[in-house]
């Protein structure tokens, strides 16, 4: 086999170890939260039990309130300058993945790193447009209207500066120096609560001066939900581009593959390969439904 | 001399009869019937074995079918909804409120003033109900149902709209019975949800204080039976009870629950439900041990006769017994079986 395919082929074994590790985290996150949010409204019953059952109920909380934690987006955006490789001005890093890429491989990954983060940031779009809907069904509630911390995923505001970098993105190539000032690094952190806006009351001041425990621990619950949320989506997203990058990968070593083997000695070895290329695929596709 | 006789014979007669019991003679001429009724009304509480059964079904559906075979009967027949667990809720009140009318409808004075008495605690949690949730811009159609149905009065629809204290009583409560209790807290501070809960207290204990008073003033076993759950109340309330006044000097500097502890360990009766309930301990809570406490004083109200206190207990063993059979039910509804066990239970 030629270098160029061992090469690919190293890439691709670590693309499939990083994909696998990224599943089994997606795995556990999503685990914890479902058992998170039941010992929430658990506790939240437990208190119910203690207070009464109409003093702890839709019935404590406004019909508007101000949001206590927001999302916001950050979209990582490789932008480079083929000028010289000393003025690469940004490179970003998404949550899920490792550390830093060094300048080579940022070089060689660009075509991959556009296709990538082309995906992960419609993925962004898609999830914040998906999960203010689903707030908003939350919003009108399980039966038992619970008071709820009102949750906004800014979106609109971010779309804007989204856009922007996506269409500054496009014209990188040939321009220089627009790039430096649109920043399109919007953090996305799940900033912590009621730190801003000195009115803005803890959730637990609605139910009485005096809660019972229960309600703190249900407090406690449903904050470590909201960042475990943010988690999950992100591991969402960075599994999807993974798999991208996976499929892109075997594309490309199936091409050189085609190109590097002769054709008479290529049947017997394209054949191995697509043999072995297909029980590769297969688990994974499995595991990505 | 005659004359002076016959009123000395008189006179001896009353005092005759009034030291002899005359109140235990004379309860069933006018209390008879109901006490008989409220007995029972008890031996329908449900048992332990009646628990046990609800704590082993599946789904909501399941625990209706284990209800009817029960005193509460058909009571869920014509939900045609789904069935929630806060529907269910509503359904028990429903029927503690048809038994409570029945009693009150048949009782004469002093009997009724006593049951008006226990119906004022809930007209209190109704009023602050109402009160936060005007705060919160909810529209009275919202919270009128929501209201505890004992505690209905007709001025409840205007409560809302009151927005400071003294308001509210020259406007709506003045002519309702929740106007005696209104003389400490008058005031001007307008209603947002702390002053609601001060004043939910305040109110709270006026009412306690007169109701105790008024037991007091009856004497007798109801007294005997209704002053030591009152004083377990009152001492969860400031000035009063059993911890008056060290105590509660104590317990004002107490910081954390530790040192409340210690504070409670000097009264026997408080040592007990403080015990074993250490932070992060999975058993019961501080709550959960005061309703335990409760419900042994108001079970121990039915072992003697010819008293009002039968009326009271009657009614806070039923709330008791709707928190037990709703927390039976959230543990089904979220299939939580693991703390199903955790209600109180009764008989």
């Amino acid at each position: 086999m030629g270098v160029v395919v061992k090469e690919l082929s190293l890439r691709l074994d670590q693309c499939l170890v990083r994909f696998m590790d990224e599943l089994e985290s997606l795995e556990e996150k999503r685990d914890s939260l479902n058992s998170l949010i039941e010992q929430g409204w658990f506790s939240i019953s437990k208190a119910r039990y203690s207070m009464g059952n109409k003093q702890v109920s839709a019935l404590q909380y406004g019909s508007e309130m101000e949001p206590g934690v927001r999302v916001h987006v950050r979209y990582t955006i490789l932008i480079l300058i083929f000028i010289s490789s000393s003025k690469l001005n940004e490179h970003g890093v998404t949550r899920g993945s490792g550390p830093t890429l060094t300048l080579p491989l940022v070089l060689s990954a660009s075509r991959t790193g556009e296709t990538h983060f082309h995906t992960q940031r419609t993925e962004h779009l898609k999830l914040d447009q998906s999960e203010r809907d689903s707030a908003q069904v939350e919003d009108i509630g399980p039966k038992e209207g619970v008071r709820r911390r009102g949750v906004t995923k800014e979106g609109d505001p971010k779309e804007q500066p989204a856009s922007h970098a996506h269409v500054s993105k496009e014209t990188s190539p040939p321009s220089r120096g627009t790039p430096q000032q649109q920043d399109p690094l919007v953090s996305k952190e799940t900033s912590p609560p009621s730190r801003g806006t000195p009115q803005q009351q803890d959730p637990l001041k609605w139910f009485g001066i005096l809660v019972p425990q229960s309600l703190k621990q249900a407090q406690v619950c449903f904050r470590k939900v909201m960042e475990l949320a943010a988690e999950v989506a992100t591991l969402q997203t960075a599994v999807l581009a993974t798999r991208a990058e996976l499929q892109a990968l075997m594309a490309e070593k199936h091409a050189a593959l085609k190109q590097e083997t002769l054709p008479s000695q290529a049947d017997e070895q394209v054949d191995r390969q697509t043999d072995m290329g297909h029980t590769e695929t297969r688990p994974t596709e499995d595991r990505t439904t | 001399r005659e004359r002076e006789r016959r009123a000395e014979r008189q006179t001896e007669r009353r005092t005759g009869c009034r030291m002899s019991g005359f109140t235990e003679l004379s309860f069933n001429v006018d209390s008879g019937y109901l006490e008989g009724l409220v007995r029972g009304f008890k031996a329908g509480i449900l048992k332990q074995a009646d628990y046990q059964n609800l704590a082993q079904c599946e789904t909501l559906e399941d625990l209706k079918l284990h209800l009817q075979s029960t005193d509460y009967g058909n009571f869920l027949a014509n939900e045609s909804e789904d069935l929630t667990v806060s529907r269910i809720d509503d359904k028990m009140k429903e029927k503690l409120l048809a038994e409570f009318r029945c009693l009150r409808s048949h009782s004469l004075q002093p009997l009724s003033a006593f049951l008006d008495y226990i119906t004022y605690s809930y007209m209190i949690d109704n009023v602050v109900l109402l009160i936060t949730g005007a705060l919160r811009q909810r529209p009275a159609s919202e919270l009128l149902p929501r209201c505890h149905p004992l505690g209905a009065f007709e001025q409840m629809a205007a409560v809302s709209i009151a927005t400071t204290p003294a308001e509210l009583y020259n406007a709506i409560l003045v002519d309702t019975p929740l106007a005696q209790f209104f003389e400490e807290s008058l005031s001007e501070i307008s209603l947002d949800e702390m002053n609601a809960e001060i004043m939910r207290n305040k109110l709270y204990k006026a009412y306690i204080e007169s109701f105790h008073r008024f037991c007091k003033a009856e004497g007798g076993a109801t007294e005997e039976v209704m002053c030591p759950i009152l004083e377990d109340r009152r001492g969860l309330y400031p000035t009063c009870g059993k911890l008056h006044p060290e105590g509660l000097r104590m317990l004002a500097h107490a910081e954390d629950p530790q040192q409340v502890k210690a504070v409670a360990d000097h009264y026997a009766e408080y040592k007990e439900i403080f015990e074993g309930s250490e932070p992060g301990s999975n058993h019961k809570t501080l709550e959960d041990k005061f309703f335990e406490h409760e419900v042994k004083l108001n079970t121990l109200a039915f072992l003697s006769q010819f008293h009002f206190g039968v009326f009271y207990a009657y009614v806070k063993l039923k709330e008791q017994e709707i928190r037990n059979i709703v927390w039976i039910a959230e543990c089904i509804a979220q299939r939580q079986k693991s703390k199903i066990d955790n209600y109180i239970p009764i008989f």
